[in-house]
């Protein structure tokens, strides 16, 4: 006779043996798009992990069917509430119309079959962006309804981006009318911020200088400084100046950054005002250069940098030539060359400014030519980190050369780190 | 009909975003899916040996694992050692296969299309892609550890509603960032779904997924790109 553990033990490894067999029955079939393989022996667990692997290995079509599989054959399980939510994730990222109507049932099965599941808020938001999508979305929530604490405000704030599009008047008078509420929580007001810049209008624009002038919580104020740089209009630069020079850290660096994204005439003047100013804080002149220059700089940026570079602080020197160097520009690369040769360049800069004048364009054949004149270590040692991805041969030649018979001890090893590098990266 | 985002081979956006990695260092070679799986059995399994005598491993844990999941993680754990034993002993499918068995040809991987966003759209989708690495590398680290963050809802709903509402801008339409983005509100759907309770197997779903997609490698090149 049994005992009650040994029945259980054998319930156990029955229910093991089965869903492992149903997952070997998975993996030999093997799991192709679209094609969905008979899994009726399996336990909701094994469809569920199925589904989420299927759903993280890009195969959505079938992570919606596995996800459908799960709530409409198993509703019992643990699993089967939070499945409809899955489903509609998996069918949202496959895409088509088709693909979206089936999401927006799964979504709506949830609400009538599993209304207390997990995942109900997470699956009203992801509703109003498919809704969106597929161009159904419903009419605009009032403000209150988005001031208020309470959940949903995920979904709400998902059914005024989608919004947007169809109803943008619309969708911009609640926004705005968030804004104009201080009751409304920094979170829905600072998302507020963020939805009125996807559509720049005057009336947005209006709105978000408002907010940078008078609203209360900084986190949302340095939002909307972010965000103005958006709007290109002469009414906003001198009030993005102001927050510059006078906000708070964190106003100050997304002012700056918005002043750069405007890139007019008037903005480059406003950031080279910043630089030269020794009362605004060392910070702020490093994050107005690296503004200067942008993310994509182009050669009207590298004249305006050079032209500022005598007022730079010294410590902001180095990362002006590095910047420089990302400019692959002639006049660049030998205005970066003269500075490196320059006598009353400080060495460590110079060397700086040989190094980012080879990635400037200056041909590695002319540095290898300098190395001998050059007296001095800095200049030297940087020279032969340039050769490491210098393509001439010449610069192997002198990188074997000064690696052999250097006179500087420290120059060999230099060198022959570099040409082992080197060697190293060759097929 | 052509699922337009499923991975069936690689990804163009993939290639150029790789190839700026690697301009940098070199990043790890995708992990096969069979590892990953392979690794996920271990985390199951590792799941099944936290039994309550564990009482250090147990307190480590931010999450207690219940019974009732420890005993789904031993199905799911026995559904990937089935899952795997099967694919390693898949025969290729023969021409003479019947139509619904045949293998549908692998569509030519879709370029990324749409309009280059403005430059404040791109830098906005920088700086999320920044934070979202931040967050990501962090809860990476935790589900390796064993652990699921008490905050991974919070923070997870707040990236996610910011991710559609660039989503629905600009930076949606660029066919850099909106791929990414539309990659990254996924995840964080999956992620904001690791609420109370979480099974050790959501964990380590969820931890596989991350690796798999290399998400976080992806956003470091994105975020530092723009």
């Amino acid at each position: 006779m049994r005992t009650p553990s040994a029945a259980r033990l054998a319930v156990a490894i029955l229910a093991l043996v089965a869903v492992g067999l149903g997952g070997y029955a998975l993996g030999r079939a093997g799991a192709r798009p679209g094609i969905v393989r008979p899994l009726a022996a399996a336990e909701p667990e094994s469809v569920y992990v199925a589904a989420r692997l299927a759903l993280s290995a890009g195969r959505h079509r079938e992570a919606a069917t596995l996800f459908r599989r799960l709530w409409s054959e198993h509703p019992q399980s643990a699993r089967a509430a939070d499945a409809p939510f899955w489903e509609a994730l998996a069918a949202q990222r496959a895409g088509t119309p088709e693909d979206l109507r089936q999401a927006v049932e799964a979504l709506d099965a949830q609400r009538r079959r599993f209304p207390g599941a997990g995942t109900r808020e997470e699956a009203a938001a992801l509703e109003a962006r498919i809704r969106g999508t597929l161009g159904i979305a419903a009419p605009a929530p009032p403000p209150d309804s988005l001031c208020g604490v309470r959940n949903g405000v995920d979904a709400e704030l998902a059914r005024l981006s989608e919004l947007q599009d169809d109803d943008p008047a619309g969708a911009e008078t609640v926004l705005r009318g968030i804004l104009a509420r201080p009751g409304c929580a920094a979170k829905v007001r600072r998302h507020a911020v963020m939805l009125l810049a996807q559509r720049p209008t005057p009336g947005g624009r209006e709105a978000l200088l408002r907010v940078v002038r008078a609203e209360p919580d900084s986190s949302v104020r340095a939002e909307a400084a972010f965000w103005l740089g958006a709007f290109p209009a002469p009414a906003v630069l001198p009030v993005l100046d102001s927050v510059a020079r006078r906000g708070t850290s964190a106003e100050r660096e997304q002012a700056i950054a918005a002043v750069a994204q405007l890139h007019t005439p008037e903005s480059r003047q406003s950031l080279a005002r910043l630089l030269r100013d020794p009362a605004v804080p060392l910070e702020d002149r490093r994050a107005a250069l690296q503004a200067v220059m942008g993310f994509d700089p182009d050669s009207a940026d590298a004249a305006q940098l050079r032209e500022l570079y005598p007022d730079l602080h010294p410590r902001l020197r180095a990362l002006a030539i590095q910047a420089l160097g990302h400019v692959h520009d002639a006049k660049n690369a030998e205005w970066l060359l003269a500075l490196a040769l320059d006598p009353a360049t400080p060495g460590p800069l110079a060397g700086e400014a040989l190094f980012w004048s080879s990635r400037a364009g200056i041909p590695a054949d002319r540095l290898v030519a300098l190395y001998p004149r050059l007296s001095d270590r800095d200049r030297r040692e940087r020279l032969l980190h340039a050769m490491l991805e210098a393509p001439s041969p010449a610069a192997e030649a002198l990188l074997r050369q000064a690696a052999a018979s250097d006179p500087d001890p420290g120059l060999r090893e230099t060198a022959s780190i570099w040409l082992r590098e080197r060697l190293g990266k060759e097929p | 009909m052509t699922d337009p985002d499923d991975r069936n081979g690689p990804d163009p956006l993939d290639r150029r975003i790789d190839a700026a990695a690697g301009s940098y260092h070199e990043p790890p070679a995708a992990p096969r899916l069979d590892a990953v799986w392979a690794r996920m059995e271990g985390d199951v399994a590792a799941a099944l040996r936290a039994a309550p005598a564990q009482d250090e491993l147990a307190q480590r844990r931010a999450r207690r694992l219940p019974q009732w999941a420890a005993a789904a993680a031993a199905l799911a754990a026995s559904f990937v050692i089935g899952l795997v034993a099967g694919r390693s002993t898949r025969e290729p499918a023969s021409p003479s296969a019947p139509l619904a068995e045949a293998t549908q040809p692998a569509p030519p991987p879709a370029a990324p299309s749409g309009t280059p966003a403005p430059p404040v759209y791109q830098r906005a989708a920088g700086r999320h892609f920044a934070e979202a690495r931040d967050r990501l590398a962090t809860l990476h680290g935790e589900l390796r550890e064993g652990r699921v963050p008490a905050d991974v809802e919070t923070w997870s709903r707040e990236m996610l509603a910011e991710t559609r509402i660039l989503l629905a801008g600009p930076a949606g339409a660029d066919p850099l960032s909106g791929t990414l983005l539309r990659e990254l509100e996924t995840l964080l759907a999956e992620i904001a779904a690791l609420d109370g309770g979480a099974a050790e197997v959501d964990a380590a779903l969820t931890r596989g997924t991350l690796e798999q997609t290399r998400v976080i490698e992806r956003l470091r090149s994105a975020g530092g790109a723009t």
